[in-house]
């Protein structure tokens, strides 16, 4: 073991971090700026979650309640958990895991973080300003024609961390074609990597568009030039097609890393090889693929043509069946395990149970005439938060507890973690699990008034809501506080398999003393008990 | 392996840097595609619905302008392959000649299609600022407008760069920066170069051509 | 070999590029009705690939190359395919 310093004390100079091209501490940046966005996030679900305890509007205006679900949308899909797990724990463990000293492209790695931020406070000020009321889907022509909200400024910020998203996607696809160490081929990589590729594909190839449609938003609103204006012959219809091919692939952004990091933490804290490896690679393939064909589901009563919902809602049950593909094959991989309940276990198996609620919800959702009936209620905003927020964010405090010792060299306090862990799971459920009763009900998404009968689900939806913001602060706490006073961690505190577990917690700047070469098999916990060196 | 100071730290040789940095850029091409590729199926929907008023838009267009840069255009990525091309033969003079040329045709593009924006603002087809168009489907004839300058204009900023960064790229030929063994930023920004022609070409079609028969 | 006189491979390409050219022009001129379009797009495409093909050295490249550079395009025809699907076909 070398005594070269760690990347986090390799240089204290501010402009070390704000200049860095080291992966690692691009990294620490975006993990910074994330939290701040989830916060801010949180802020606006605050105010709605108060509001909605009473059935009447008293806690705020219309107007306001408008601009708050928008915020809380915008910044949570663009600002939270489009970049999360990929920019934060993809950035620091891609090139570990790879064998490299770092991505293909340090600099313009640097640069997506600029990006983001530049792109993240613009929007932000377009909030501070006064925010905007179109929900954080700016349909056409409210929000280039009528909506007296800051829409431009809004949508250049969005517009911004699109390129942001772009540059970490081109960065991951090159990284993983040309940068593996020798003897790792296609089929010997962790499938964190296999989720993180099918993630990058769909970030260049969908993020365009959305810069596209965000583009001509801005220019109908700014000059008029009237593209999406029915009185020119404009079509409202065709905003959607263009908005909705970026943002349905988008929600598999918003899922494909939580389940790449399932798939490590379910092997690791079962010490079994997951089960149907190439299944599971491939299908993380097929989920990014066929997810470019179901977009207009989110149009299904829009007025596209019949035929078109047809050809939407048959993709829409296909895509669901790679994903349903991973599932049983996480569950077969704890069949005969040996399980430990650490506190990455605890996520990844609430990972299953949440993203499964959330899966079979969305085919309800499929179904055109099941759709018919509840969209736009809260039946689709529990759907959708069960797998963002129970899925997603679930998996990504699993990743980050899991990779925590190597990020920061030091161990979490165990037993907080799970209390957390426990806690967040009560919370979530009790939050959103009273929507799906809510949207049956027929109770409408974006409204603060509503009929008394609701009342009871709203309240419960609330209370549960306060928990689960106590449960996430837990962690911010437990885990600011692991790392002046947290034990230190050894290189491999799990016995893993992986590359990145064969560095020093934290890694030095340049990750590996020698590139190492891989000869096993992944996963291979063949040898109980102890994981081995990954080299010949 | 000796290490050239060309060669960044997190490559292995050369051979995988240059290789890295060619999928890179037709990664960020890919994009291209689907950027203006919303652009154009927004045209082609457009179209669909309101042909007549799409054809008489397009009779409005200069066709002598258009077709005159794109064989400008087609010109300068003829250059800049041909450039590419001597820098293999370690030919750096003469590659920094063909560059600069090539960036010379880029601005005489930029320049042929400020004039072509002055013609169609005199005659009142700017949407937004002063569209009054005649006949039927006037609306829909705004409509081929904005798609009109919303991607041609965002072409030549797309030229603008590209003309910088064959200067540069000439540039640095000329210092003998690149060799027969090196020379991949060269190659990469004659892919850049030789897309934004080919979205050129497609546009011209697009824009120039409906509706003359 | 001198680098003053162009490889022939590049001169042929621009050459055939300029041909294309005077011929879409011509072309939009005859009253073709739906045939009009087919050849204006199905001309800029040949010219396209002639640039991609020759210029950007895809004929040369790996597979892997030409992967990505179809990618794009492949991408976009599923924008446009289920868009266009749902424009002609509403009542």
């Amino acid at each position: 073991m070398s005594d070269a310093p760690s990347y986090l004390t390799a240089d204290n100079r501010l402009r070390s971090w704000f200049l860095t091209t080291d992966h690692k501490r691009v990294a620490i940046l975006y993990f910074a700026t994330i939290t701040l966005f989830f916060f801010v996030g949180g802020a606006a679900a605050t105010v709605i979650r108060l509001e909605l305890m009473t059935p009447q509007g008293d806690l705020v205006t219309s107007d306001v309640y408008n601009r708050m679900f928008t915020m809380h949308g915008v910044v949570m899909v663009w600002f939270f958990l489009i970049p999360s797990i990929p920019a934060t724990l993809g950035n620091f463990v891609v090139p570990l895991m790879i064998g490299a000293r770092d991505l293909a492209f340090p600099r313009l790695n640097l640069l997506s973080w600029y990006l983001f931020l530049i792109g993240g406070l613009t929007t932000l000020y377009a909030v501070f300003v006064g925010g905007i009321d179109t929900g954080w889907t700016f349909y056409t022509p409210f929000s280039t024609m009528y909506s007296n909200s800051h829409v431009v400024l809004a949508v250049t910020g969005v517009f911004i961390a699109g390129f942001s998203s772009i540059l970490t996607g081109l960065n991951f696809i090159v990284t993983i074609h040309r940068l593996r160490a020798p003897g790792l081929t296609w089929y010997r990589l962790p499938l964190f990597l296999w989720s993180l590729y099918a993630t990058a594909v769909i970030l260049v190839l969908a993020t365009p568009v959305l810069a596209m449609t965000l583009l001509l938003v801005a220019l109908d609103r700014f000059a008029g030039i009237g593209i999406f204006d029915p009185a020119k012959g404009g079509d409202p219809l065709l905003f959607q097609h263009l908005f909705w091919f970026y943002s349905h692939p988008a929600v598999y952004i918003m899922i494909l890393p939580g389940m790449g990091v399932v798939s490590e933490l379910i092997s690791c804290f079962s010490r079994k090889p997951i089960f149907g490896y190439k299944f599971v690679a491939w299908s993380a393939i097929a989920i990014a693929v066929a997810g470019f064909f179901v977009w207009g589901h989110h149009m299904f009563v829009s007025g596209q043509s019949v035929f078109a919902g047809l050809v939407f809602s048959f993709m829409s049950f296909i895509v669901a069946v790679p994903s349903a593909i991973k599932v049983f094959n996480w569950t077969a991989t704890l069949h005969k395990g040996w399980i430990r309940f650490d506190a990455p276990m605890l996520y990844a198996l609430a990972f299953i149970g949440l993203f499964t609620t959330g899966g079979l919800t969305g085919l309800f959702l499929a179904c055109l005439a099941y759709d018919v009936y509840v969209t736009d209620t809260y039946f689709v905003v529990a759907h959708f938060h069960y797998i963002m927020v129970g899925g997603m964010v679930t998996a990504y405090f699993g990743g980050l507890h899991y990779w925590w010792p190597k990020i920061t060299g030091r161990m979490y306090p165990e037993y907080w973690a799970r209390a957390a862990a426990i806690l967040i799971f009560f919370g979530f459920n009790m939050t959103f699990f009273p929507q799906f009763v809510l949207g049956v009900l027929g109770m409408p998404r974006r409204y603060h008034v509503y009929l008394p009968e609701f009342q009871v689900w709203h309240v419960m939806s609330s209370f549960g809501a306060s928990i689960l913001a106590v449960a996430y602060l837990l962690p911010l706490l437990y885990l600011g506080w692991s790392l002046f006073f947290g034990r230190r961690a050894p290189a491999n505190p799990w016995g893993a398999t992986g590359l990145e577990w064969q560095t020093p917690s934290p890694p030095p700047t340049y990750n590996f003393e020698t590139t190492p070469s891989v000869t096993r098999r992944p996963y291979d916990y063949s040898v109980s008990g102890q994981a081995h060196a990954q080299n010949a | 392996m000796r290490r050239t100071p060309e060669l960044a730290p997190q490559f292995v040789d050369l051979d995988q840097q240059q290789d890295a940095a060619s999928l890179g850029m037709w990664t960020f091409l890919a994009t291209e595609v689907l950027f203006f590729g919303g652009l154009i199926t927004l045209y082609c929907a457009y179209r669909t619905m309101h042909p007549d008023a799409f054809a008489a838009a397009a009779r409005h267009t200069r066709i002598a302008i258009g077709a005159g840069n794109t064989a400008i255009m087609l010109t300068s990525s003829f250059l800049v392959a041909w450039a590419v091309w001597c820098l293999r033969l370690n030919q750096g003079r003469i590659a920094a000649l063909l560059f600069w040329c090539a960036a010379a045709l880029g601005v005489a593009f930029l320049g042929f299609k400020g004039v072509e924006y002055a013609i169609e603002y005199r005659e009142r087809l700017v949407p937004g600022f002063n569209f009054v168009a005649g006949g039927a489907g006037a609306g829909a004839q705004q409509l081929f407008f904005a798609f009109y300058f919303v991607a041609t204009g965002l072409h030549a900023i797309h030229v603008a760069i590209g003309v910088v960064v064959l200067i540069v790229v000439g540039w640095r030929s000329r210092a003998r920066a690149y060799s027969t063994r090196y020379h991949a930023p060269a190659t990469v920004a004659g892919l850049y170069w030789h897309f934004v022609d080919v979205v050129w070409v497609v546009l011209f079609a697009l824009i120039y051509l409906p509706g003359r028969s | 070999m001198n680098a003053w006189v162009p490889p022939r491979h590049l001169v042929l390409s621009f050459a055939a590029l300029l041909l294309l050219l005077g011929l879409t022009v011509t072309v939009a001129y005859l009253p073709l009705g739906p045939m009009n379009t087919v050849l204006a797009l199905g001309i800029a495409t040949v010219k396209a690939t002639i640039v991609m093909a020759v210029f950007m050295e895809l004929r040369k490249s790996p597979a892997l190359t030409i992967a990505f550079a179809a990618a794009g395009f492949l991408w976009l025809s599923i924008l446009l395919w289920l868009a266009m699907a749902d424009v002609l076909t509403r009542g």
